[in-house]
C-alpha cells in the first residue's frame, strides 16, 4: 500500500544503492578525463567494463544461492582458447561451442556441489585447476587466430552505442526473464532460506545446479568479449576475473548469506571497480600499485558490507 | 555399536589412504620406469616434498580452524623477494635478511588474522585480498626483476645432504612436523582450534578467545609459508615474481588429500604429510612423462576433486 502511494520511494528501492558511488566515480573520471565521452572513449570504456560486469554477474548468480564460484577466471581463459583455436574452421559456430563447453563445466561443478554436497568454493577451486589446466594444454602460448567477425561483433560501434554494451543489455534482458520465471524464484529462495525453500517444494539442488550453469555461461560470454577485444586466445588472460568478480559482487550489494543481490547492482559494482582503477591510473599511480589498489578496494568493500550487515542484524 | 566402530574405521582410514596411495604409486612407477625405484630417488622426492609440506602445515592449521588461506603462495614470494632484496641490494647480513623476510610475512599473517578473526570477513575473500596486495608489494620491492642468491653456505645447506644424510629442506620439515603434530594433538591450543573449526559459536560460549585463536592460526600459516619461501631461494638460487603461486592451491590439495575436512573441525597433519608426498610424486611422474605445466594442474585438480568426493561420500554416515 505504502509503495503504491509513494512512487518515488518505489523508484528508489528499485535502483541499487551501488549506483550512487558508481555515478560518483564515473563523474570524477569524466571531469579528470573528458575524452572518455568521445565515441572512441565510450567504446574503450565499454570494452573494459563489459567483460568485468559479465564476470561479476556470473559470481552474483552463484552468491544468490549461497555459494561461490572460483572458476570464473578459468572459464574466461578456456573460452578465449576455444574461440582462438576454432574460429578458423567453425567460424560463427565457435562461439556457441565455447559456451556449451563452459556450460558443461558449470553443470559438472553444480552437480557435485548439489548432490555430493561439497562446498562450492573448494569444488570450483578444483574445477578451476582442471579448466585452466586444459586451456593451457590446448594453447600453451597466447595465440591462435580469431576471425574478424568476432572483433566486429564485440568491438563495433555502428551508432554511438558500442556493440559490447548491447551484448550486456541483451544478457540483462534474458536475466530479467529468468528472474521472473520459476527458475529465478527458485534461485532467490534457495539462497535466502534453503529450509523454507525445501519445505515449500522448491528444489535447492536444482537451483544450485542452474546457478553454476548460468555462472559458467555468463563467464564464457565475458570470455567472448575479451576475445573480441584482444583478438587472441590466451590461457591466462582471464585469471584476474575471479578476484575482481568477488570484489564487484560485494560492491554491487549482494550478500554472501545468499538470496540478496541484483544484476543491476552487479553492473554497478563492476563500474565502480573498473572506473576506480582508471582514475588511479589517470592520477599517475604507477601500474606497480594496481594490485595493491585492487586489493584495498576489495577489502574496503567487504569491511563496509560486513559492518553494515552486522548492524542490520542486531 | 557396529555403526560406531565403522565410523571410527572410516575416520582413521582417511589418514591411511594417502600413505597407501603414495606407496602404491611409487611401487607402480618403480616397476614401470627403470632407474626410478632407487633409495636416492625416493629420498629426493621426500626432500622435495618438504617445500610443499611446510606450507601445507600452516594450511592444515587454518583449515582445521574452519578457515582457508589463499595468500600462502603470495607470501612465499614476498618473503623470498624481501630476503634476497635486503641481502643483496641493501647489503644486509644474510641471517638478518631472512629475518626481514619472515617479519614481512608475519605482517600479512597479522592482517589476515585481524580481518578474519576480528572484522569477521569470510577467510576466502580476506586472503584473496591480501594475496593481491602481497603480490603488489613484491612487484614494488623487486621492480619485476629477478634476484640471485649469493650465499653458497646457505645454498649448500638447503640442497646438499648434511646431517643424517638429508638436506636442509628435510631437516626443517622434520622439525616443523614434530612441532605441528605435537601442537595439534597434545596441546590445549590444538584442541581449541579443532573446537573452533567444528563450532565457532560454541567456542565463544565456552569462553575461549576465538579472535586470538584465529589470529595465531593465520600468523603461523604466514610464518610457515615464509619458511618455504626462504628454503625455495636456497633451492632455486634466485627469487622472482610468482615463484610461490602454485603453492596456494597445492597446499589446499595436500590438506584435502590428507583427509582433513575442508569444513574444519577435524584433521591431522600426519595426513597432510602423505598428501604432500603424493602430490610431489604425481608431479614428478607427470614431468617424467613430459606432461606440460597445464596438464599437471589439470591432473592435480582432477585428483583433488576425486578424493574430495570419495572422502565426503565415505563419511556421509556421520551427518
Amino acid at each position: 500500500m505504502n509503495e503504491a502511494l509513494n512512487p518515488m520511494r518505489k523508484m528508489a528501492s528499485r535502483v541499487p544503492l551501488a549506483f550512487i558511488p558508481a555515478a560518483i566515480v564515473l563523474c570524477v573520471n569524466i571531469v579528470l578525463n573528458p575524452h572518455i565521452l568521445s565515441l572512441r572513449g565510450i567504446n574503450n570504456l565499454a570494452l573494459q567494463i563489459v567483460p568485468l560486469a559479465l564476470a561479476v554477474m556470473a559470481q552474483t548468480v552463484v552468491v544468490l544461492v549461497r555459494e561461490l564460484d572460483m572458476s570464473i577466471g578459468a572459464v574466461v581463459c578456456l573460452t578465449t582458447v576455444v574461440v582462438g583455436t576454432t574460429t578458423d574452421s567453425l567460424h560463427l559456430l565457435s562461439l556457441p561451442l565455447a559456451m556449451v563447453v563452459a556450460g558443461l563445466f558449470g553443470l559438472f561443478s553444480g552437480l557435485i556441489v548439489a548432490y555430493i554436497r561439497i562446498p562450492g568454493i573448494v569444488v570450483t577451486l578444483a574445477t578451476s585447476m582442471i579448466i585452466g589446466g586444459l586451456a593451457l594444454v590446448i594453447l600453451p602460448q597466447p595465440g591462435g587466430s580469431v576471425d574478424n567477425f568476432v572483433q566486429n561483433l564485440v568491438n563495433g560501434q555502428p551508432i554511438v552505442v558500442p556493440n559490447s554494451l548491447l551484448i550486456l543489455l541483451a544478457v540483462m534482458l534474458i536475466w530479467k526473464y529468468v528472474k521472473n520465471a520459476k527458475l529465478g524464484n527458485g534461485i532467490y529462495a534457495a539462497g535466502g532460506n534453503p529450509f523454507s525453500a525445501y519445505a515449500s517444494g522448491l528444489s535447492v539442488e536444482k537451483a544450485k545446479i542452474a546457478a553454476y550453469v548460468g555462472s559458467a555461461l555468463l563467464a564464457s560470454v565475458a570470455g567472448i568479449v575479451v576475445c573480441g577485444k584482444t583478438m587472441t586466445g590466451d590461457a591466462t588472460i582471464g585469471n584476474p576475473y575471479t578476484l575482481s568478480s568477488i570484489a564487484g559482487t560485494v560492491l554491487g550489494g549482494a550478500s554472501f548469506m545468499g538470496g540478496v543481490g541484483t544484476m543491476k547492482g552487479a553492473v554497478a559494482g563492476a563500474l565502480i571497480l573498473g572506473v576506480l582503477v582508471n582514475i588511479l591510473f589517470f592520477l599517475g599511480l604507477s601500474s606497480h600499485y594496481q594490485n595493491i589498489a585492487e586489493g584495498i578496494i576489495l577489502l574496503a568493500a567487504v569491511i563496509i558490507s560486513v559492518l553494515t550487515n552486522r548492524e542490520g542484524s542486531d | 555399536m557396529k555403526k560406531i566402530s565403522l565410523a571410527i574405521n572410516r575416520n582413521s582410514l582417511r589418514f591411511i589412504v594417502p600413505y597407501v596411495l603414495f606407496l602404491l604409486c611409487w611401487l607402480i612407477v618403480s616397476l614401470a620406469v627403470r632407474g626410478y625405484g632407487t633409495v636416492g630417488h625416493f629420498l629426493y622426492i621426500v626432500q622435495f616434498a618438504g617445500l610443499l609440506g611446510i606450507v601445507a602445515a600452516g594450511q592444515t592449521l587454518v583449515i582445521v580452524a574452519g578457515g582457508i588461506d589463499l595468500s600462502v603462495g603470495a607470501i612465499i614470494t614476498l618473503s623470498a623477494v624481501i630476503a634476497t632484496q635486503t641481502a643483496f641490494s641493501a647489503h644486509l647480513a644474510f641471517p638478518l635478511a631472512v629475518l626481514a623476510g619472515l617479519l614481512g610475512s608475519v605482517v600479512f599473517g597479522v592482517v589476515n588474522g585481524i580481518g578474519v578473526g576480528i572484522i569477521r570477513i569470510p577467510p576466502l575473500i580476506m586472503t584473496l585480498a591480501t594475496l593481491t596486495i602481497a603480490n603488489g608489494v613484491s612487484l614494488l620491492v623487486t621492480n619485476g626483476a629477478p634476484h640471485e642468491v649469493r650465499d653458497p653456505s646457505f645454498q649448500t645447506w638447503v640442497v646438499k645432504p648434511g646431517m643424517l644424510g638429508i638436506n636442509g629442506i628435510l631437516q626443517t620439515w622434520i622439525i616443523v612436523s614434530v612441532i605441528v603434530v605435537f601442537l595439534v594433538s597434545s596441546t590445549s591450543y590444538g584442541k581449541k582450534i579443532q573446537f573452533l573449526g567444528s563450532s565457532p559459536k560454541a567456542t565463544v560460549y565456552a569462553g575461549y578467545n576465538s579472535k586470538a585463536l584465529i589470529l595465531v592460526v593465520y600468523v603461523l600459516s604466514a610464518l610457515l609459508s615464509a619458511v618455504t619461501g626462504i628454503l625455495l631461494i636456497g633451492f632455486t638460487g634466485n627469487s622472482y615474481l610468482g615463484m610461490g603461486d602454485s603453492y596456494s592451491l597445492s597446499s589446499i590439495a595436500a590438506v584435502v588429500m590428507g583427509g582433513t575436512s575442508i569444513l574444519g573441525g577435524s584433521g591431522s597433519y600426519l595426513g597432510t604429510i602423505a598428501g604432500a608426498l603424493l602430490l610431489t610424486l604425481i608431479a614428478s611422474v607427470l614431468t617424467l612423462f613430459q606432461v606440460s605445466g597445464g596438464g599437471q594442474t589439470a591432473v592435480e585438480g582432477a585428483i583433488l576433486l576425486l578424493l574430495m568426493i570419495a572422502y565426503t561420500t565415505a563419511t556421509r554416515t556421520r551427518d
